[in-house]
């Protein structure tokens, strides 16, 4: 794979992760769930009110669903951040060498470069399996937290906007700095700016671990 | 929200002359906890004892005379953490089984502290049928109370097994939560 079509492949990932997510699950989906393409996800309960045998089910079936979907993304999530430190490593070294005018060899930007594409793949399907694990005990039963009750996940929820934010930046930056016809200057500048945000996008996702892990 | 509730005429026990009157109460204040350990992390949930729905008798001057019968609704706990909420309103299965209930069936006096003017104290031991996401299994916890006047104050704290009531538990990074699962009751009422 060249460093154009890996690039390439890294944009798409973009796009995938910036797509809007569909309020109403595909009919695939639907189907994979066990359930009529344009049915609702699941019925609307009270609390105390017994589900029928079916709806019952159903609903467990949807919170094995959301479980595997959520653990997955831990496990991944685990995964992801050597991965992403690794690159920020990688893409400040190449910088050094630049800098004190040893040049970056090929195997050295290739390295940053798979690593940057890793990093872009396990984020997005990250962050999607978050996104769309379906929830089926908030639409039955509903939330019975108090308005303005403390609530530590925000922070957690807080932190993947932000490196979402970044993550994007980081994409653009680093196809630009690629691909662009850049003056040296410009270059510079833009690498630089690049690193920095690799280092930022580690630093929230490493925080955003820690924060629902140990808090 | 306080949900005062009460509760049953007060009851008489038959007792001929020495008959001992137990007295329904209204709880005051106080709260349900429940301690999760995990391998990285611990926590407590808490929720209000008001939101307990309570039907407590007791005869101050005979301890043994305490029964009670709660209902509990699982919901109202609050960790501080939504996301934590809602994987053990999954793990509970809060759909189906939103509330848990525990019934004092059997109340033996283990130790009994000398009067101090109007306060005594007194270790209990209650037995009775625990339910939980829909299981019943027998609950024996120490109960330490305190009376004083009208105003009654009872502290117990017990291990519930989540295993034993069929309870999938939560993981996070692979590992579990552990097993047990520490519950501490603490509050206040007031004898009617």
């Amino acid at each position: 794979m060249t460093a154009k079509t890996s690039f390439l492949v890294a944009f798409a990932l973009i796009l995938v992760a910036a797509a809007p997510i569909p309020a109403v699950a595909s009919d695939a989906t639907s189907i994979a769930l066990g359930r009529a393409p344009g049915q609702a996800h699941v019925p609307v309960l009270r609390i105390g009110e017994a589900p029928s045998a079916e709806d019952a089910e159903r609903i467990r079936r949807l919170v094995r669903v959301r479980r595997g979907m959520m653990q997955t993304h831990q496990v991944l999530s685990v995964i992801l951040l050597p991965i992403a430190g690794a690159a920020a490593v990688m893409g400040t070294i190449n910088r050094a060498s630049i800098d004190t005018g040893q040049g970056v060899t090929p195997g050295m930007l290739s390295l940053h470069r798979g690593l940057a594409i890793g990093t872009a793949g396990l984020y997005t399907t990250t962050g999607l399996l978050a996104i769309t694990a379906p929830h089926p005990l908030r639409e039955t039963v509903g939330s019975t937290r108090a308005e303005g009750a403390r609530d530590s996940s925000r922070v957690h929820r807080t932190l993947a906007v932000l490196h979402a934010i970044v993550f994007g930046a980081l994409m653009a930056t680093g196809i630009i700095d690629a691909n662009a016809p850049l003056s040296a200057d410009a270059y510079a500048v833009l690498n630089k700016i690049h690193v920095a945000e690799g280092w930022a996008f580690f630093s929230l996702l490493t925080a955003s671990a820690i924060s629902i892990s140990f808090f | 929200m306080r949900r005062f509730l009460l509760f049953l005429a007060a009851l008489t026990t038959g007792l001929g002359a020495s008959a001992v009157q137990a007295r329904p109460a209204i709880i005051d204040e106080g709260t349900l906890t429940y301690h999760v350990d995990h391998r990285f992390k611990s926590f407590d949930a808490v929720m209000p004892a008001s939101a307990v729905e309570v039907v407590f008798d007791l005869d101050p001057a005979s301890p043994e005379t305490l029964s009670f019968e709660a209902r509990i609704p699982l919901a109202s706990f609050d960790s501080g953490n939504q996301l934590r909420d809602e994987h053990a309103a999954e793990a509970l299965e809060l759909f189906l089984f939103a509330d848990a209930s525990w019934t004092a069936q059997e109340v033996k006096v283990t130790e009994r502290e000398p009067a101090e003017g109007s306060l005594s104290k007194a270790i209990l031991t209650a037995s009775g049928p625990l339910t939980l996401h829909g299981e019943t299994h027998t609950l024996t916890a120490d109960v330490l109370m305190a009376v004083a006047g009208d105003r009654v104050a009872i502290q117990a704290t017990f291990p519930i097994s989540l295993d034993e009531y069929g309870i999938r538990r939560p993981g996070l990074l692979g590992f579990k939560i552990d097993d047990t699962v520490t519950v501490t009751v603490d509050l206040t009422a007031t004898l009617r």
